[in-house]
């Protein structure tokens, strides 16, 4: 019997053709596995670009907020320059101070014109902080305060033009 | 002997005012402007006191402020000499004139208006 089986393996050359079938299954085996295996790369790219898009509108979303603050902020310090509220004044600088350092380390890859406007504003509001600390400590003349908001409405609209922007990249 | 790096930011920044291509603004203190770069700022100011050639001569300063504001750095028409010829201090004080003048020009706005002014008066506009 078993010599029947092996006269016809033989004759039909069964082995050859066992061996033939077998490197196919191999190859498409092979291809079966690198596809998936391209295709668990490309799930995994994707879940990670997912994971990076919510990181950058959640930082977009704490800038919006921190951007949104400062602006407040500057309206406020404009009542007080109006006001003549001299002494609250440091406070509320050093406050808006705080917001656009917050806004710059957390979006180091901002854009070069919206780090200038924050840079200048920083800059500005520096100088005013210690311009009115310096008034206070030696009981100074007030500064003109026209001259003052006149600076403080050019960083406001600045400052709400990189607003706008960031709000608008969001929307997209 | 002046600071090389220094020698050469005053000369690029007088240069590219000229040109028109650096935003300076006004600042809250009379005569003093300022302009911002990402992480930098710089200010130019003039003092009337003391100049160096006659009374009438006021000086120029630059001051740089770094990311948080500070002020960091006084450039002095001394810190960018090159020598101590007469030429040499008539060249520094000149760009940094010209650099307190076209900054000032920029941040007033006084190009823009007198480009307006021109066009309309070369376009023949009937007052």
């Amino acid at each position: 019997m078993l010599a029947d089986v092996l006269d016809v393996v033989t004759t039909y050359r069964l082995g050859d053709f066992a061996s033939i079938i077998g490197l196919l299954v191999a190859f498409i085996g092979f291809a079966v596995t690198l596809w998936n295996v391209v295709r668990s790369k490309r799930a995994a790219e994707k879940a990670e670009e997912a994971v990076t898009r919510v990181r950058e509108l959640l930082v977009q979303a704490d800038t919006i907020k921190e951007f949104s603050s400062a602006v407040g902020i500057m309206d406020e310090i404009r009542r007080l320059h109006r006001a003549a509220a001299w002494a609250m004044l440091p406070d509320r600088y050093s406050a808006l101070k705080r917001c656009l350092i917050a806004v710059r380390a957390q979006n180091p890859a901002m854009s070069e014109r919206h780090k200038i406007a924050t840079q200048a504003a920083i800059t500005q509001f520096t100088a005013m902080e210690r311009k009115i600390e310096d008034m206070l400590a030696n009981h100074a003349a007030a500064p003109n305060v026209a001259r003052l908001n006149k600076i403080v409405s050019g960083q406001l609209d600045s400052l709400a033009g990189v607003l706008a922007e960031i709000q608008d990249q969001i929307g997209r | 002997m002046p600071y090389e790096k220094t020698v050469k930011l005053i000369n690029m920044l007088e240069k590219k005012t000229s040109e028109g291509r650096v935003e300076w603004q006004e600042t809250s203190d009379d005569g003093v402007f300022q302009a911002a770069f990402p992480g930098y700022a710089v200010r130019v100011l003039m003092h009337s006191a003391g100049g160096r050639f006659s009374d009438e001569d006021p000086d120029y300063f630059v001051q740089l402020y770094n990311e948080n504001g500070t002020l960091i750095e006084v450039i002095r028409q001394d810190d960018i000499r090159e020598g101590e010829e007469a030429d040499a201090y008539k060249k520094s004080y000149g760009v940094l004139k010209s650099l307190y003048e076209g900054a000032r020009r920029h941040a007033m706005g006084v190009d823009r208006a007198l480009d307006q002014i021109l066009e309309q008066l070369e376009n023949d506009v009937p007052f």
